[in-house]
C-alpha cells in the first residue's frame, strides 16, 4: 500500500521547485491550451522540448515522468486503435482483411496520442515539483477574487490540505487494520468478487470508525487554538512571485507566440 | 516445537530514497510455552520483529519457520496464524462486528471452526477477559467502555486457542489498574492454555514480573536475548539505550551507590521487598 503515490510530490529544491505555486498552476493552463493550440505533427516538438527542459530543470529522474503515463497506458492504446481504424482516409498503407489502414488515419492516431502523452506528461511536471500544501496554497490565492462572489475558496482550501495531510495518515491505519485482520485469520484474496467486497467490511468499518474519530477530535483541535475560518488569517510563508516565475511566463508565452507564428501560413 | 527465526533481516522500501533497514540480521527462538519480553527503543523495530513471527511480514533475507512450518510459503503462513495469535497496539480498533459475540467469533471462523465449538470458545474466552458473557454477547462492540473494548478485542485472538500468543504493547493508554488487569489476564491466559507469550512493552515493571526471558532491540539489532536476572544486571547498558529500569532494580542500584551491600541482579518487588525486611531486621 505504500507505493500509491498521491500527488506524487518529488521533493526537492531546484529553480521548479522553488517557482511559485500560482505561476505554476497558471502556467500548467497555459501548456494545456498550448498543447491544443497545436496542429501540425511536428509542431509537438516544441512541447516535448519544453518538458524535456523542465524535466532537466526541475532534477527529476526521467522514469518519474513517464511513470505519471503509466495508468494512461490502456486509454493510450484504445485511443490509437481507434483513430487507427475509424479515420477516413484516401492512402490505403496497409490492408488486413477489410480493414484498411490509411496514411490519414495513422497521423491521426500518432497525433492524438501525440496531444495525450504531452498532456499527461507536461501537467504531471507540476504535481512531480510541487507539495501538496504549497499546490493548496496557490489555489486558494487564485480562487481568492471568487470569494467576493460567495465561492468559499478558503474553505475548500482548507478542505484539501487536510484531506491531502490524513491521506498517509488513513492508509497507514487501513494497512494496520487488514494485518490485525489477517492475524484473526481473514482472508481478502479467495472468492468471488461479493465474497472478496464482503471480506472488505472487517477493514472499512474499523477504518471509518477511526476517520470519525480523528476529525471529530481535529475539528476540537481546531476550535480550541481558535480557529474561525479564513477571515484575517495570515500565512507563515507569503507567496510572492520573483524574477524566475516571470522568466518562466515568458519562456512558454514565446513558445505559445512561436506555435501561432509557426502555424499563421496554413 | 518452537518458533524459529534464523537470520531475519527486513529493509523498509528497498532501494528508493526511503530506504530503512528495519532488521538486521536477527537470531531468536521463542520457545513452546515461555514468556518471552521485547524491549526497545522507539523505531527499533520491535513491532516489526514481532509481526514477522506470524508472516504478516516476511523477511527480506533470513527464515522463519513456526513450529517448522516455514513462514516464506503461502499455506503456511496461513496454517501458522492459527497458531499464532498477535494482538496488536490498541486493538480496540479493529472491532467491527455488531456484536460482541460476532466480534469475537470472527477468528475462530475463520479458522474454520464448528459452529457449537464456537460458541464454547466465544463464552470461554470472555469470560477469561472479564466480561460476562450474558452480559456481553448481545451488546455493539462501539457501546463499550475503553478498558471493555480492549478486552473485547483480546477476547478475538484469545477465542482462536493460539499455542503462541504475541502482544505488541498490550497496556499502551491503560490506568494502573487496567495494565494489572491485563498483566493478572495473561497470567492466568498462561497458567490455563500453556501458550507462549511474546510481548512488547514500554513497562519494565511488567516485563520484570512476567517475563522468562527478555529480548532486547536496537536500531534493528539484537542487543540481548536472556534472562531478566542478566538483562537488568547491567543498567548502564539499557539506560545508554534509552531504556528504563524496572523500580526494584532502580533502587537497589541506588542503594549499593549509598553503600548497602545489596546483591545484584535484582529486578522484582517481592525479591527487594524480602532482601530489605531481611537486611532491616
Amino acid at each position: 500500500m505504500t507505493n500509491i503515490t498521491l500527488g506524487q510530490y518529488f521533493p526537492g529544491n531546484s529553480s521548479i521547485h522553488r517557482l511559485d505555486p500560482r505561476t505554476k498552476i497558471l502556467l500548467m493552463l497555459l501548456y494545456i491550451v498550448l498543447v491544443f493550440l497545436v496542429r501540425d505533427l511536428w509542431l509537438f516538438l516544441l512541447p516535448l522540448a519544453f518538458v524535456g527542459f523542465v524535466t532537466l530543470l526541475a532534477q527529476i529522474p526521467l522514469l518519474y515522468v513517464l511513470r505519471s503515463l503509466k495508468p494512461l497506458q490502456f486509454l493510450l492504446i484504445f485511443m490509437f486503435i481507434i483513430n487507427l481504424f475509424l479515420t477516413a482516409g484516401e492512402t490505403v498503407l496497409i490492408t488486413i482483411w477489410r480493414i484498411r489502414i490509411t496514411k490519414e488515419a495513422l497521423e491521426q492516431a500518432v497525433f492524438i496520442s501525440s496531444r495525450l502523452v504531452l498532456l499527461v506528461g507536461g501537467t504531471s511536471l507540476m504535481t512531480l515539483t510541487t507539495s501538496p500544501i504549497s499546490l493548496t496554497a496557490g489555489l486558494e490565492l487564485l480562487l481568492k477574487p471568487f470569494s467576493k462572489l460567495g465561492f468559499p475558496s478558503h474553505e475548500l482550501a482548507m478542505m484539501m490540505t487536510i484531506a491531502l495531510r490524513f491521506i498517509p495518515t488513513l492508509m497507514e491505519e487501513a494497512d494496520k487494520i487488514k494485518k490485525a485482520q489477517l492475524a484473526r485469520g481473514a482472508d481478502f484474496e479467495s472468492g468471488n468478487l461479493i465474497a472478496r467486497a464482503k471480506s472488505m467490511i472487517p477493514i472499512l468499518v474499523p477504518l471509518f470508525v477511526s476517520a470519525f474519530r480523528r476529525a471529530d477530535e481535529l475539528a476540537m483541535a481546531m476550535e480550541s487554538r481558535c480557529y474561525h475560518g479564513g477571515e484575517g488569517r495570515t500565512r507563515m510563508n507569503v507567496l510572492r512571485f520573483k524574477p524566475a516565475d516571470a522568466a518562466a511566463a515568458a519562456l512558454l508565452c514565446s513558445l505559445g507566440l512561436a506555435i501561432v507564428l509557426l502555424q499563421a501560413g496554413h | 516445537m518452537p518458533i524459529i527465526l534464523e537470520n531475519i533481516s527486513y529493509t523498509y522500501m528497498p532501494k528508493s530514497h526511503m530506504e530503512q533497514v528495519a532488521l538486521s540480521n536477527i537470531s531468536l527462538t521463542v520457545n513452546e510455552g515461555e514468556f518471552l519480553g521485547i524491549i526497545g527503543h522507539t523505531g527499533s523495530g520491535k513491532s516489526t520483529l514481532l509481526q514477522h513471527m506470524n508472516g504478516l511480514m516476511q523477511p527480506s533475507s533470513g527464515r522463519v519457520t513456526v513450529d517448522g512450518l516455514d513462514l516464506s510459503l503461502r499455506k503456511a503462513r496461513i496454517e501458522a496464524r492459527s497458531r499464532v495469535g498477535l494482538v496488536f497496539q490498541y486493538p480496540e480498533y479493529q472491532l467491527f462486528e455488531e456484536t460482541v459475540y460476532k466480534d469475537v467469533a470472527f477468528g475462530p471462523r475463520n479458522l474454520g471452526v464448528a459452529e457449537s465449538e464456537i460458541q464454547e470458545r466465544v463464552e470461554e474466552a470472555l469470560t477469561l477477559v472479564g466480561l460476562a458473557p450474558e452480559l456481553f454477547v448481545e451488546k455493539s462492540p462501539f457501546d463499550l467502555s475503553g478498558g471493555e473494548k480492549r478486552r473485547a478485542a483480546l477476547a478475538g485472538i484469545f477465542a482462536m486457542r493460539p499455542s503462541y500468543l504475541l502482544l505488541d504493547e498490550p497496556m499502551a493508554g491503560l490506568d494502573p489498574s487496567g495494565r494489572r488487569a491485563v498483566i493478572a489476564l495473561l497470567q492466568t491466559l498462561r497458567a490455563k492454555t500453556g501458550c507462549a507469550i511474546v510481548m512488547i512493552s514500554h513497562f519494565m515493571d511488567d516485563i520484570a514480573k512476567c517475563a522468562d526471558r527478555i529480548a532486547v532491540l536496537r536500531k534493528g539489532t539484537l542487543e540481548m536475548a536472556d534472562t531478566p536476572e542478566r538483562v537488568f544486571s547491567n543498567p548502564e547498558a539499557l539506560l545508554k539505550m534509552g531504556l528504563d529500569l524496572p523500580q526494584a532494580a532502580k533502587l537497589s542500584l541506588e542503594l549499593q551507590k549509598r553503600g548497602m551491600p545489596v546483591p545484584n541482579g535484582i529486578y522484582k518487588e517481592e525479591d527487594i521487598k524480602r532482601y530489605l525486611v531481611e537486611a532491616l531486621s
